[in-house]
């Protein structure tokens, strides 16, 4: 039951973000294997009756959804690092155009 | 270029580029400690209500109405911020009944009535993940001690 659910999990995530797809980076590798073995995971309880197959799949949907929230959170960031940059490069010019002391 | 001008010339053009860079607009918002404060107390009031759904969900109707309020809440103080796309963007992913996290979980519960030991103990470990990634990005925002 896993492998199927598995692949079209992860179809889905690299249909949504393509760069995960050509990614050879070790976060994307660990990304994927991380949503893989939870899977895995959940396929084994719904295997053993302590979560319906229903359950499975809600649980890779809300795997799914978690993935966008740290997307949001890493790209959120990434504008957080450059306002940084834009800030300290402000700052340096002006001190090199009127330095103190 | 004469000797003299050589000073103009370097001040004007970093002036330029100090108002350039000044002037451009933050790309993101801001830290704000009150939706940082809020998305903790929401972690914390979520898991200990997802921790009830064994029992039936007309049995907590108080304390789901008071969470999806809040979710409501949240979602429209970012939505009201300016350059909080990204967070707002959570928030609504977060308290859509329709997707598959918090929100997801209240409608599932209500609609289930009761839901599973293992389900529930799987689905707080991904909502409290989601959490994280709500309130890290808060957390990273520029404060004005940063500036």
């Amino acid at each position: 039951m896993s492998e199927p659910l598995v692949e079209s999990v992860l179809s889905a995530l690299k249909a949504e973000f393509p760069d995960l797809a050509a990614a050879s980076v070790s976060a994307a590798r660990h990304l994927l294997t991380d949503i893989r073995e939870d899977i895995r995971k959940w396929s084994a309880q719904a295997a053993t009756g302590h979560i319906t197959p229903e359950e499975l799949e809600w649980l890779a949907k809300s795997r799914l959804d978690v993935v966008r929230l740290e997307t949001l959170r890493e790209t959120g960031l990434s504008h957080v690092r450059l306002d940084a940059l834009r800030r300290r490069l402000a700052i340096h010019i002006v001190q090199v155009l009127f330095p103190t002391g | 270029m004469s000797q003299n001008r050589y000073p103009l010339f370097f001040l004007l053009t970093g002036w330029f580029v100090t108002a350039l860079l000044a002037g451009c607009s933050p790309a993101i918002a801001p830290y704000s400690p009150v939706a940082f404060e809020k998305a903790v107390d929401m972690k914390v009031d979520a898991l200990r209500l997802m921790q009830q759904a064994e029992e039936p969900a007309a049995d907590h109707e108080r304390r789901i109405a008071t969470l999806k309020r809040d979710l409501d809440r949240a979602w429209e103080f970012a939505k009201g911020r300016p350059r909080n796309e990204h967070s707002a963007r959570q928030w609504e992913i977060m308290r859509d009944p329709e997707a598959h996290l918090l929100g997801g979980f209240l409608a599932h519960w209500e609609q289930e009535g009761t839901l599973s030991p293992v389900f529930i103990f799987e689905s707080q470990r991904l909502i409290s993940r989601a959490f994280d990634a709500i309130i890290g990005l808060e957390s990273g925002k520029l404060k004005p001690s940063d500036v």
